[in-house]
């Protein structure tokens, strides 16, 4: 498998590659001169549009090779991309690679945990509607899931903040520590962190959790329809046994490999929330880095992103392999 | 009398109506009797099959009658004793090898799991006694294809294993339902062989469910022909095929049997099986009959015997 | 009803038993029992409704609103009121009423959710039609490009060409609508592929039908079903996305109001004026449940396996 596995990652990169380029043209196809702007942020530019100093102009320019032809351009970025130079933030005038180097951690800290709590709560009450099919629990999870999941993160965010926040006071409104993060001991720190982790990851969770559980409910409906679970009770298995061991095991075969799909997620997926919260991770890099026009922090995030999908698919595939007897990773299903 | 059916009743509620998929069936089975049951796809003779171990999908539900094995009425006894009989006293053998196999475990591990349940062996036990099983079955290499997923075999071996299955606990009954259909010719033969040695070997009953004539011929003794929810002959294999006597009997065989003119056309039954959910009045049977007069359309024949030990229900036949 | 062989190949629906036969009484196409199916559930039916007031309100609200959305008067004494009589949403930071800015708003969200979808459709069936219709080589050039369209997350997308291009509300539905067409093309590339192979387009050749007519009897209906559930769950996300990037302040701009972004200035205003940020999304939670609910309603009346399963 490991060889199917390289052959596919050697396939993507065509796929990157032609993804780069229209990226680099659309950044350059956008209105708006990132030079100009970059200046105007510094205050280079007086507010009644007196030219600023053209020399420093020339300069800018030069640093961030926009002074050179287009297509040498394209190939300078390409080759930095892969040696994993991203340049340099114009906001914040770090390399792009530092930047996110430090914010990964936070954004992982909401989402990964996201991730598990709404896996055990979402296939916990999937599980359960599903065996108790069109009974008041049943009802309630499914109608209660899909308003979860049409309901809006981000104003479920800032209700969130009004009700455990502002009203009830429970937890902090925003940040990830409080101001006298520095005063307190290696546990405090830990707690502190904690309390101010519960409000956003309880959002991440509520939507992870809830579309969990409705394909969990949907997939094991299905399974128990499959002649093999008749089968099983005809053989007089225990009920128990026969949905989760026999039923189960098939229903959550899709289920990992939507997980191995979520990889993009785990790195963006909650960019409304950091914003909200002012959490400052990869999704709050991102968003900001669009509102500003920065160039470098956009291309490289975009190119991680499309990066991450592609890998998210290449692990959802593995993972099928790895859980589904039947199908062996180079897609073939043998039977 | 091994099993004793009476008057089973077990209707399927839909959105659309009320489906009667069996109607008022009542047949006996002997210890170690071969009894097929038939009928044109449709008929009921499945949901009989399903009845008789209690497990009939929603929206079905038995609605009336008896089952009693060896005197005990499975219809209304208590789940627990239900798991038991299930598998344990009645073994089930479903038309589809490949789907009634559970598509992520090996065969031996299924096999292996019933025999824990049922005879209590530990899991070395039962490993082995599956792998032994599935030799006994005619399964070629058993240790090697007891590790085997079910994807890995061919239809024929599926089969075989899943009858390894069904009889792994030694069932006074096998229902078997449709076990060839869905094989090859070639492959059926074996299947069948297969079963009546098994019987042999074990001393256990056996109800066939098909539609297929000559499967019937080759392994059953005695016959129950189905029609739309109903009963309406039972006879020995060869008084069946020899004389048939309720005219849709008549006609299902006039339609298989092989003419020494092979120039003759092809005799079919005139119409089509009715519409489980509005069912003819009378006789289900008499908008197709063509020996029907004005009794049969007020109400369903009882199923009365004749000589011979065998019985039918129609009017015409009892006159 | 025209040409009958035509109709009943049509309702050779797959899991429907065959031994059923003509039906006795009544001719029950799958629409008029899909039709059946959708109006027996209730809550379906409750969110079509919702959706109908909705867009009603939406459409009329020069005429409903009890005030006019943009007029700022007496600002220190009307503005931050809390919800009352008077103002049943409470006023925002200039005074203004919320009810009517809600209505108001109202318009640009379902407006831009369901243009966008239109686009998203279009291009969509247009694009999974040609690949599907032309096959061989065409169709996998064309299914490769989806596939690399498809490696990008689609929010990220959206924010990016709205953020960068500086999106007009016109040129964000065009955003919107051409960043979500890929599910439509597989969808009715994957209906004409599959009519392609079906052995009644066989039968219907051989009896002289043109291709044209196949198209029209045969793909359409098919299609529509999946198409109609899939677009009316788009409708709901796209409401849903517009209203995240207008919140992020990269989609509609004030003074253009619309819920997405009159949360952002509820959310300013958290600690003294709640109502701005809550009724704005109550609608919002409403609206898109709605469309989610409407579309399971279509996806369980339409879907031709359950109509009955396997029972003899």
């Amino acid at each position: 498998m490991l060889w199917h596995v390289v052959k596919r990652v050697l396939q993507s990169i065509p796929l990157l590659l032609g993804i780069a380029t229209i990226l680099f043209v659309v950044m350059h196809l956008a209105p708006g001169d990132p030079v100009e702007m970059y200046l105007q942020k510094r205050g280079e530019r007086s507010a009644n549009g007196r030219p600023f100093d053209p020399q420093m102009e020339q300069l800018i320019r030069h640093k961030y090779g926009l002074d050179r032809p287009i297509p040498v351009q394209y190939a300078l970025w390409l080759k930095n991309l892969v040696r994993g130079n991203m340049g340099e933030s114009f906001q914040y005038r770090r390399p792009v690679s530092a930047l996110i180097a430090d914010r990964l951690p936070y954004t992982l800290q909401l989402t990964a945990l996201a991730l598990v709590l709404g896996a055990i709560v979402g296939i916990s009450l999937g599980i359960a509607s599903a065996v108790k099919q069109n009974s008041a629990l049943d009802k309630a999870v499914s109608l209660g899931s899909l308003t979860v999941y049409s309901i809006p993160e981000f104003w479920v965010a800032v209700m969130f903040i009004l009700l455990f926040a502002v009203t009830l006071r429970w937890f902090p409104i925003s940040q990830t520590r409080s101001l006298d993060y520095f005063l307190y001991s290696t546990t405090g720190r830990f707690f502190d962190r904690i309390w101010h982790l519960i409000l956003p990851v309880a959002v991440l969770t509520l939507g992870s959790a809830a579309g969990t559980a409705r394909y969990m409910r949907s997939e094991l409906l299905g399974v128990l329809n499959e002649e093999y679970v008749v089968a099983a009770r005809a053989r007089g298995l225990p009920e128990k046994r026969v949905v989760l061991r026999h039923a189960l095991r098939n229903a959550l075969m899709p289920i990992v490999t939507i997980y191995g799909l979520a990889l993009p997620f785990l790195v963006g997926g909650a960019a409304v929330v950091e914003k909200i919260f002012s959490w400052p991770g990869m999704g709050a890099l991102a968003v900001d880095a669009v509102g500003a026009r920065d160039y470098p922090v956009i291309m490289a995030t975009s190119m991680i992103a499309a990066v991450l999908v592609v890998m998210g698919n290449l692990l959802a595939d593995v993972l099928y392999a790895v859980v589904d007897p039947r199908v062996s990773f180079d897609g073939r299903r043998t039977g | 009398m091994l099993l004793s059916v009476r008057n089973l009743t077990s209707y399927f509620f839909l959105d659309e109506g009320v489906l009667k998929a069996v109607d008022g069936v009542s047949f006996d089975i002997q210890e170690n009797e071969t009894v097929a049951l038939v009928g044109e796809s449709g008929c009921g003779k499945t949901i009989v099959a399903l009845s008789l171990i209690n497990l009939i999908p929603a929206p079905g539900r038995i609605i009336a009658g008896q089952v009693l094995l060896s005197g005990e009425d499975v219809v209304t006894t208590p789940k627990d004793r239900l798991r038991q009989i299930r598998g344990g006293e009645i073994g089930f053998v479903f038309q589809e090898p490949g789907s009634s196999l559970n598509p992520v475990y090996t065969v031996g591990h299924q096999i292996a799991e019933v025999l824990q349940t049922h005879r209590g062996l530990t899991r070395k036990e039962a490993d082995k006694e599956a792998v032994r099983l599935l030799g006994a079955t005619g399964i070629p290499d058993p240790e090697k294809r007891a590790k085997s997923y079910p994807f890995q075999l061919s239809g024929g071996m599926r089969q075989r294993a899943a009858i390894a299955m069904a009889i792994s606990t030694r069932p006074k009954l096998l229902i078997a339902d449709e076990p060839t259909t869905a094989l090859d010719v070639t492959v059926q033969a074996g299947i069948l062989d297969l079963l009546e040695e098994l019987q042999q070997q074990y001393g256990m009953a056996i109800l066939i469910i098909s539609h297929d004539l000559g499967v019937v011929a080759q392994i059953a003794q005695r016959v129950l022909v189905m029609y739309a929810g109903k009963l309406i002959e039972s006879a020995h294999v060869d008084a069946l095929f020899s004389s048939p006597k309720h005219p849709y009997a008549q006609g299902l065989l006039d339609s298989v049997r092989l003419r020494a003119d092979r120039n003759a056309p092809l005799r079919g039954i005139p119409g089509s099986v009715p519409d489980l959910l509005r069912l003819p009045g009378g006789c289900t049977f008499h908008p197709r009959c063509s020996v029907s007069d004005l009794s049969c359309r007020t109400q369903f024949p009882p199923m009365l015997p004749l000589a011979g030990d065998r019985s039918c229900a129609c009017y015409r036949v009892h006159q | 009803m025209g040409d009958e062989l035509a109709d009943r190949a049509f309702i050779d629906v797959p899991g429907m038993p065959v031994e059923m036969g003509p039906p006795a009484q009544g001719f029950r196409t799958p629409w008029s029992i899909a039709q059946r199916r959708f109006v027996s559930n209730r809550l379906a039916v409750a969110a079509l409704i919702m959706i109908a007031l909705l867009s009603v309100a939406a459409l009329l609200a020069p005429i409903l609103a009890p005030y006019d959305p943009t007029a700022i008067e007496h600002v220190l004494q009307t503005r931050y009121l809390p919800p009352s009589w008077h103002h049943l949403f409470g006023t925002d930071e200039f005074g203004r009423d919320e009810l009517s800015r809600a209505l108001y708003g109202a318009r640009v969200s379902l407006a831009v959710g369901v243009l966008a979808m239109l686009v998203a459709v279009s291009v969509g069936t247009l694009y999974g039609a040609v690949a599907g219709y032309a096959g061989g080589w065409i169709d996998n050039l064309l299914m490769r490009a989806l596939d690399a369209f498809t490696a990008f997350p689609k929010f990220f997308l959206i924010l990016l060409l709205a953020g960068v291009f500086e999106a007009d509300i016109g040129v964000l539905i065009l955003i919107m609508g051409l960043t979500s067409w890929t599910d439509t093309a597989r969808l009715i590339r994957s209906e004409i592929l599959s009519l392609k192979q079906r052995q009644f387009v066989e039968a219907a050749h051989a009896i002289g039908l043109p291709d044209y007519l196949i198209v029209w009897r045969h793909l359409i209906p098919n299609a529509l079903s999946s198409v109609l559930v899939s677009a009316t769950l788009m409708v709901g996300g796209l409401i849903g996305t517009e209203a995240i990037l207008s919140f992020l302040g990269i989609g509609v701009h004030p003074p253009t109001m619309t819920w997405g972004n009159m949360i952002q200035a509820g959310q300013d205003a958290l600690f003294i004026a709640w109502w701005m940020a809550f009724f704005p999304g109550v609608l919002l939670a409403i609206t898109v449940l709605s469309f989610n609910l409407v579309s399971d309603g279509l996806r369980d009346a339409l879907d031709p396996k359950a109509l009955t399963r396997r029972y003899v």
